[in-house]
């Protein structure tokens, strides 16, 4: 498709079209997701007014869809930063147009999946005691508690990706301000730190940048990490087991890809950047993807087999509700939606078209979801004494939320699009200049690909 | 009955400040109702001595009290019943008081009967109108038509009632539903038997639910407690016959679901072998007047019972062989069965056999027949009336409440107190509609009452004085008192005060007694001196020499007066000649095609037949076998179930010869497979918020059951769909876990 | 299996012989009361928010016509090493001195988290405010505190009636003994099948009991050092 290198002002007008002329379908994304926000902050509203009764939630199932959205929404955050420093980490070229797609995942993931300890509290006006300040409770949180843990490794992921998110904007920012006028500019300029584009700044940027992805690394191991120690950390049967760290942001990993590769496809839609995200980013995110989803079954099948060969009771109530019981639907669904389907999917070149990641990617997304409340909702409905064996049913409030969750991430998405270049511009430019052979040939070698979509 | 009594007082000796002590609190104060309000100092507990209206076992119960509010109700450890337990109902009983659906006041009816629409009115008034209507109805020739039924006829009700009829001078049919456990018992008449759990060895029960609604639960329990782990003694076996496992035979070491209405068999089957097999030594000879002993060998019988020879034989040697073996016939032992009486007796054989009877651990026969606690005020009460000879005195109906109304006859007055006909017999519906003047004097708009013309709101059992003798074991007696644990604040009055008042309204004349304590007050008197009791039919009547000052007080404050009846007790006749009729229970063919199920019903262990079902307490408490809660349910044996095609929760149709009934089903495994079981308690249609449109009344397809004592009927059964709407607290039934999930 | 008396105070503990007890469910009955716990409705309940601090669990063993019946009153166990203890983020829930897992109705935020690590399965939340509909408000009990929707609570051991029965012991100028304390459940089962004391003093009633061979605890697998010891049926 790309003869030649795209000129610079073809590359500023591409990207930054969706800034100036953001289009129908932009109009009409925000529409339909500020109605369904709107619809979670009246559901939200009730809830606080009336108590946490109006969830589905009851004795043994005390979390259900809150704490399912917020693990599954933490894990959706992993897209971005994470897959984004690592491939700036290890430099793999191909990654420019993808990094600030991926990294504003990360910042409005986490932001939803932040939501979730504070709005499932069951008198969420005291959320700020989990914060540690001098207080006149003349009480610390209490440290031993992995939701203390859970507060600071939240607060420094949102922390270091919005830090992450920001450092590779400024450069953008300043082309913005350069081409906009009056109240926009203002905000552009505020923002921009007065990047004039010395040789100075571009080093110092590109240092910081390159300090930021090898820090943010192990902060998104470890938030995930922790994030499964609300579970492992407990003696419940399914929950007490040493593999959830690594289970845990495997699947973290897992969903993020799937998340960052269904954002490009509606991006590369919406906005008519098909010269931009190519093929061959779905084809690369793809074999991610496809790698993930079998890391993800291994530890999976892991899992499964140890508490199934145990053979501990707790642990087999539990097991059976999921793989044969009243829970097996979805879990079934699960294994075809996370590994089955997607392996096919990813596994033959023919199929890892932009579609066929795409629709891998939706299914992933759907079975991660499912996953997460598969690992929340069969343990707690499964004590150990059977007399208090529960079941759950969410309510319109919950799914309502859930829903919202969706919107909220559209919403947040598509203003950010309307406001920032979604493809970082000058990164992109910068791979022209440093290796325009090495892309041509990249893209030669996909070239069938690319005819066929 | 009248014989000789020497009555000594016994029991007195403990001080209140040791009553409280005896049960964790001693720091608090115990007081008898007189304290004045000035005297109670904020921020205090304090606690009144009473007796448990909550079923008719009368446990001895003390209340907490702080700033005129009860808040907590507690055994009376002094108490011989319960010694300071107390069951789930009883702790239940701050809900009767303080329940929102109270009626606040007397009402009079305004629009057609039934309707629901009252106008408020003052006692004055209500007393001036039930006064001019009972003139009215005399006036008429009408009054040998009136019927005052309660269920307190032998407490100060009855007393009342007795000085009510005297100043009207009509000949009121007085009644009080059928006692149902008399039959039982009928067997030791005219004595009450008590059993004697607690000491012995083997425990043998046909039918008798002892740890939760038969006779007095809260004694047995305790009794059931020692029997199970006393110092020095072996752990007693405990074998319970019956076709669903109640809560009692989930407690017993074996359980034996033997058919409905052949335990007279299983009994004599185990006789049987004990005699055949000489396991007892000089057996007294048994009298079958329907075969010979040898047609009741185990083995001859199987099918009737559906109990394996060798399990009877078994059990036969156990009972035969152990130090203190009893049998009890009990619950409704014989419930299905053509002649009761005979199986009742065939159980009782087994006791003989081991000659047990006022021996430790087994049968211990009461004095409480002799022991008239009302006879002094009714004899000083006669003394006034004969002033007056003509005047109406003897007016007790022989015939049970239930079956008095069941009669089609045109009454011309009906007093109902502490009863709910309506709800409770259906066959009484009619006649009670036809009723021209329906006085009530519910605490709560229950389904008699709301076919009422009149309301006198009665005093719930923490408001009203009363006073009730209680069965023990052997001489001793015991008189329970009932004092108001707070005043009353919701424009009620008692019962008993409500009838007094009418008398004096009729004839102030003819006033024995000023009010219902008052009544109290001169019943421990006459308990404290009986020799006030002058002209008592030639009796010989032994004071207590040291009489204690203010004996009223000191037994008011401890709420329980004990003393002891000597001299009277010996074995029945019926026992050493008792001759058994035993039929088997057979049922056409027909009736086994159309209806090829059993129906038992039972008593709800919290919500009884009923009266507790407007508890949110109670209807919240899992019950104990099910988990259910809020409603009621049909158990199903799982394999019936599964031949049926319905599983747990479905809702299901349950129909007899007489109507039918809609209820979830609970898979029970330990029920019979032709016997299907539900709860009475719930079903009605009126008795307040908590109790309204909850589950079903198993009456409806019973509607001979109220006084017949018939708990089982033939049924069938038809799935309605699979939304039963079943509450549980705890989860469903283990077996099926593994299935569902 | 008890904490060294690193300090003079009591230890509570519970012994319930599961050969008396016949599941009759007063002592349920009797905690509701004593502990101002609120009936929550038929609907509520349908969704499994029935409060009961202290149940009888009911386990059928076998078939038709061998079936047994097991019943077990489970309240909080009061565990030595509570797991529902660490990870409450704000310390509404932590243990005493006395070997209480306390509850601080004040602190909860509810998160539930603690509930979900009770493998016991003793606490409940409060869904929605409670409500008593009046004039039932006028039995509250006015020694135990009413608690607000959001929060977390469970069996107490009774604390208003420990405390009471401390001070006065204190006031005679004596350690606690039995009798003492005796929490509303104890105080009413009808088969005595429960007894409660300071396991710390070998010669309370509890502590001898604790050492018969019958004794066992719930869990004990956990690790979690329950103080509720179970006395099993049998010779
Ligand atoms: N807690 C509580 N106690 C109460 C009362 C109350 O309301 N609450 N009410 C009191 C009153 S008024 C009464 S009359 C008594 C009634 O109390 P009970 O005399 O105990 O009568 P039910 O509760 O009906 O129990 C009947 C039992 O008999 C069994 N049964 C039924 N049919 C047969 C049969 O054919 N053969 C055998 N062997 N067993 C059978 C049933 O399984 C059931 O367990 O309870 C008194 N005690
Ligand atoms: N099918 C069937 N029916 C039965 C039986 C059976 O075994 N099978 N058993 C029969 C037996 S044994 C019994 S005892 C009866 C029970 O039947 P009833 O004696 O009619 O008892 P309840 O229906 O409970 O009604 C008692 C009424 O007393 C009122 N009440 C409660 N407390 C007070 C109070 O303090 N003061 C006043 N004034 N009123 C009060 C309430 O309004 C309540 O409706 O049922 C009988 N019906
Ligand atoms: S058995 Fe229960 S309901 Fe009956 S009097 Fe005793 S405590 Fe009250
Ligand atoms: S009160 Fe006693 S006998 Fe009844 S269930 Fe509770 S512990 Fe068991
Ligand atoms: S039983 Fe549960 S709530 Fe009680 S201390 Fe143990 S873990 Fe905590
Ligand atoms: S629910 Fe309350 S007590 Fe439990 S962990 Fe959360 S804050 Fe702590
Ligand atoms: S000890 Fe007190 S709080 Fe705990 S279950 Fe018993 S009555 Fe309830
Ligand atoms: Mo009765």
């Amino acid at each position: 498709m790309l003869e030649k290198p795209p000129t610079n002002s073809k590359i500023n007008s591409d990207l930054l079209r969706p800034v100036n002329k953001p289009g129908r379908g932009w109009y009409a994304t925000v529409t339909v997701s500020g109605l369904v926000v709107l619809a979670a902050v009246v559901a939200l509203s009730y809830q606080f007014a009336r108590g946490l009764g109006v969830w589905g939630i009851n004795r043994p199932v005390f979390w259900a869809l809150d704490i399912t959205n917020f693990v599954f929404w933490i894990g959706i955050s992993h897209a971005g930063t994470l897959i984004s420093a690592i491939l700036r980490v290890t430099g793999a070229e191909w990654r420019r147009p993808v990094t600030r797609c991926a990294e504003a995942i990360t910042v409005f993931a986490l932001m939803i999946g932040a939501l979730f300890p504070i709005i499932h509290l069951g008198r969420p006006w005291f959320f700020y005691w989990m914060v540690p300040y001098p207080n006149e409770r003349g009480l610390w949180p209490n440290f031993r508690s992995p939701l203390a843990w859970d507060f600071f490794a939240i607060g420094t992921y949102l922390l270091g990706s919005i830090i992450y998110l920001y450092l590779p904007l400024i450069p953008d920012l300043a082309l913005l301000r350069d081409k906009s006028r009056g109240r926009w500019q203002r905000l552009y300029r505020t923002l921009s730190l007065g990047w004039r584009g010395t040789q100075l700044q571009w080093d110092r940027l590109e240092r910081a940048v390159r300090v930021m992805a090898v820090i943010i690394i192990p902060v998104a191991v470890s938030v995930h990490t922790i994030v499964s120690w609300d579970f492992a950390m407990t003696i419940r049967p399914m929950w007490h087991s040493t593999m959830f760290g690594p289970y845990f942001v495997a699947g973290a990993i897992f969903s993020g890809i799937a998340a960052l590769i269904l954002a490009m496809a509606v991006i590369r839609r919406v906005f008519h950047l098909e010269d931009y995200l190519r093929p061959v980013h779905f084809n690369n995110l793809g074999l991610l993807l496809l790698t993930m989803s079998m890391i993800w079954f291994y530890f999976t099948f892991g899992e499964y087999l140890t508490a199934w060969y145990g053979n501990e009771p707790g642990e087999m109530a539990v097991f059976r509700s999921k793989v044969s019981g009243v829970y097996s639907p979805f879990f079934w669904a699960t294994i075809c939606c996370c590994f089955v389907i997607p392996v096919v999917l990813l596994s033959f070149k023919r199929l890892r078209t932009i579609k066929g990641t795409t629709v891998a990617s939706i299914l992933v997304i759907v079975g991660m979801w499912f996953e997460r409340f598969l690992i929340i909702v069969p343990t707690l409905a499964q004590p150990r004494f059977a007399f208090n064996w529960g079941s759950y049913k969410p309510t319109w409030v919950e799914l309502t939320l859930t829903a919202g969750t969706f919107g909220y991430f559209v919403l947040l998405y598509s203003i950010f699009s309307r406001l920032f270049p979604i493809i970082a511009i000058w990164e992109y430019k910068e791979g022209l200049a440093i290796a325009p052979a090495q892309m041509e040939a990249s893209d030669a070698g996909r070239a069938a690909l690319a005819t066929a979509d | 009955m009248k014989r000789r009594e020497f009555i000594k007082i016994t029991g007195l000796g403990a001080t209140s400040a040791s009553l409280l002590s005896a049960c964790g609190h001693p720091e608090e104060k115990l007081i008898p109702a007189w304290v004045p309000d000035e005297e109670y100092v904020p921020g205090i507990d304090y606690w009144k001595a009473s007796t448990c209206g909550m079923c008719p076992a009368g446990c001895g119960i003390i209340v907490r009290t702080r700033e005129h509010k009860a808040n907590k109700i507690e055994g009376n450890p002094l108490h011989p019943v319960n010694r300071g337990a107390l069951c789930a109902r009883g702790q239940a009983g701050l809900e009767v008081l303080y329940n929102p659906d109270r009626i606040k006041g007397p009402m009079k009816r305004v629009g057609e009967r039934g309707e629901g629409k009252w106008a408020e009115i003052s006692w004055d008034e209500a007393i001036k109108t039930v006064a001019d209507k009972l003139r009215e109805i005399k006036a008429q020739g009408q009054a040998d038509k009136i019927v005052f039924a309660t269920n307190d006829l032998d407490g100060i009700t009855g007393v009342a009632i007795r000085n009510l009829v005297s100043a009207y001078d009509g000949p009121i049919l007085v009644t009080s539903e059928t006692p149902k456990n008399l039959y039982e018992t009928s067997v030791y008449a005219p004595y009450t038997p008590t059993f004697d759990i607690a000491n012995s060895t083997y425990l043998l029960s046909f039918g008798a639910r002892f740890l939760e609604t038969w006779h007095s639960p809260v004694m047995y329990s305790l009794s059931y407690s020692e029997f199970r782990r006393a110092k020095g003694r072996a752990r007693g076996r405990f074998v319970q016959v019956e076709p669903r496992m109640s809560l009692t035979a989930a407690n017993a070491d074996e359980w034996l679901p033997a058919r409905i209405g052949s335990e007279g068999f299983v009994a004599l089957a185990i006789a049987q072998v004990i005699i055949r097999e000489k396991l007892v030594k000089d057996a007294l000879e048994l009298k079958i007047e329907s075969g010979s002993l040898e047609d009741y060998a185990p083995e001859r019988t199987r099918d009737i019972t559906g109990i394996e020879p060798e399990r009877l034989i078994r059990i036969a040697r156990e009972f035969a062989s152990s130090e203190r073996p009893l049998a009890i016939c009990g619950g409704a032992a014989g419930a299905g069965a053509k002649d009761k009486q005979g199986q009742l007796q065939a159980i009782s054989l087994l006791n003989n056999l081991r000659a047990n009877i006022n021996k430790p651990g087994g049968v211990l026969l009461s004095s409480y027949a002799y022991f008239d606690l009302m006879r002094s005020v009714l004899l000083s009460f006669h003394r006034l009336s004969q002033q007056n000879p003509n005047r109406s005195r003897d007016v007790s109906s022989s015939n049970g409440g239930y079956e008095l109304l069941s009669s089609a006859q045109p009454y011309s007055a009906l007093f109902i107190h502490q009863m709910n006909p309506v709800f409770s017999d259906p066959r009484t519906i009619d006649t009670i509609r036809a009723i021209p003047f329906i006085v009530s004097f519910a605490s709560f708009m229950d389904e008699t009452t709301q076919l009422a013309d009149i309301v006198l709101p009665d005093h719930t059992y923490l408001e009203t004085w009363n006073v009730k003798s209680i069965p023990l074991p052997g001489k001793r007696v015991a008189a329970s008192v009932t004092q108001p644990a707070v005043k009353s604040e919701f424009g009620s009055r008692q019962a008993a005060d409500v009838v007094l008042a009418l008398s004096r309204e009729l004839n102030d004349q003819l006033m024995a007694f000023e009010s219902a304590e008052d009544i109290v007050k001169q019943v421990v008197a006459g308990l404290v001196n009986p020799s006030g009791v002058k002209e008592a039919d030639a009796e010989k009547v032994i004071a207590n020499e040291e009489e204690p000052p203010d004996m009223f007080k000191t037994i008011v404050e401890q709420g329980v007066w004990v003393g002891e009846v000597e001299g009277i007790i010996n074995e029945p006749q019926s026992m050493t000649e008792a001759s058994v009729y035993l039929s088997a229970p057979d049922v056409s063919e027909e009736i086994k095609e159309d209806y090829p199920f059993t129906l038992l019903a039972y008593e709800h262990a919290t919500l009884g037949f009923g009266q507790h079902a407007n508890l949110p307490m109670l209807q919240e408490l899992p019950d104990s076998m099910t988990s259910g809660i809020w409603g009621s349910w049909v158990e199903i044996n799982p394999k019936t179930a599964a031949s049926l095609g319905v599983a747990d929760g479905d809702l299901v149709e349950v129909s007899s010869y007489h109507g039918s009934l809609r209820a979830p089903v609970v898979l029970y495994p330990a029920i019979r497979p032709e016997v299907i079981a539900m709860p009475y308690g719930q079903g009605h249609t009126a008795y307040g918020r908590y109790a309204r449109d909850k589950g079903a009344n198993p009456i409806s397809v019973n509607p001979y059951a109220a006084n017949s004592d018939t708990s089982a009927v033939r049924v069938r059964l038809s799935k309605v769909s699979s939304e039963g709407k079943l509450i549980r607290f705890g989860t469903e039934l283990q077996e099926q876990f593994g299935k569902k999930r | 299996m008890i904490e060294e008396a690193k300090t003079k105070k009591p230890q509570w503990a519970m012994v319930i012989d599961l050969d008396r007890c016949t599941g009759c469910e007063a002592c349920v009955v009797a905690c509701r009361v004593e502990n101002n716990i609120p009936t929550v409705g038929p609907e509520e309940a349908a969704k499994g928010r029935s409060i009961n601090w202290i149940r009888i669990e009911r386990y059928f063993e076998g078939e038709y016509p061998d079936v047994k019946v097991k019943f077990m009153p489970v309240l909080c166990q009061h565990c030595e090493e509570a797991p529902c203890e660490p990870v409450c983020p704000v310390y509404a829930t932590y243990h005493t001195e006395e070997g209480l897992n306390a509850q601080v109705y004040n602190r909860c935020i509810g998160t539930r988290y603690c509930a979900n690590n009770c493998p016991y399965t003793v606490r409940f939340f409060n869904f929605f405010d409670p409500k008593w509909d009046a004039p039932l408000d006028k039995a509250l009990n006015p020694e135990v505190s009413v608690r607000s929707r959001g929060v977390m609570e469970k069996c107490t051991f009774c604390i208003q009636r420990i405390r009471k029965g401390e001070e006065k012991a204190k006031d005679e100028g004596r350690e606690v003994r039995d009798g003492d304390v005796v929490p509303a459940c104890v105080q009413t089962c009808p088969t005595r099948a429960m007894y409660f004391g300071n396991i710390g003093d070998s010669e309370s009633e509890v502590s001898k009991l604790s050492k018969s061979n019958r004794a066992s605890r719930l869990l004990e697998e956990l690790g979690t050092k329950p103080r509720v010891i179970y006395l099993n049926k049998g010779d």
